[in-house]
């Protein structure tokens, strides 16, 4: 029997911060980046959720030229992918080098999604929150009556 | 307190504790932000230990606060 074969796929999963200290513009290319990276070791990238602004729950240091730098919030993402235990080692020394990167942690997991609860929560707008506005406008224009009725109506049909 | 007599993630079916499912994991935490004892919640041992390294991994990531209050 080879003990160098592995029947079981190797599934991955990198989380990642981004400083906050980029604007919203610049975060495509920076995920972008780590995205690259995951690309050239991996041969399938299973799921994916773009960097979303977060509070981070303490402060975190990151060492910038010999200086402390403090960031309360991030950009939190993460890649789900299938790769090898090589390729790991190569892809935690480009997020090592590069300097957007705040944070990174990666885990083996499974190919399912892992999601309890649908989406991630932590989700914090930079911008002031104009969705939540028309969203409760809409809410008070559709009178309630009128969909109550309906319903009795299928009810009764 | 009342204990709980059945696992939360087994009853739902859960294969893997995940670390970014944070509402999740922050049942199972204190006020102080301590995670509590499987005995307590009712959590099996299997996934207690799985809940562990979640809650673990969140707080390296700074999803969850290593101590609060």
């Amino acid at each position: 029997m080879n003990h160098n074969e592995h029947t079981e796929p190797r599934i991955y999963e990198l989380g990642y911060h981004l400083v906050p200290t980029l604007a919203e513009e610049q975060i495509p290319k920076a995920s972008g980046a780590v995205r690259g990276m995951i690309e050239r070791i991996s041969k399938d990238i299973i799921a994916e959720e773009l960097p979303v602004f977060i509070d981070l729950a303490y402060q975190i240091v990151k060492t910038v030229e010999h200086k402390n730098k403090r960031f309360d919030q991030a950009y939190f993402g993460w890649i789900k992918f299938d790769g090898s235990p090589e390729g790991i080692a190569e892809l935690e020394e480009g997020l090592k080098k590069d300097e957007n990167v705040l944070r990174y942690l990666i885990v083996k997991t499974i190919r399912e999604n892992t999601f309890i609860a649908k989406k991630f929560t932590g989700v914090k707008v930079k911008e002031p929150e104009e969705v939540a506005v028309v969203a409760a406008e809409e809410a008070t224009a559709t009178p309630v009556d009128e969909v109550l009725d309906k319903a009795i109506e299928e009810l009764v049909a | 307190m009342k204990k709980n007599t059945q696992c939360y993630f087994t009853t739902n079916n859960v294969k893997q504790i995940d670390y970014k499912d944070v509402d999740i994991l922050k049942k199972f935490l204190n006020p102080h932000a301590r995670m509590i004892a499987g005995e307590r919640t009712g959590v099996c041992s299997k996934h207690q230990r799985q809940l562990a390294s979640a809650v673990k991994r969140a707080r390296f990531m700074g999803l969850l606060p290593f101590v609060a209050k």
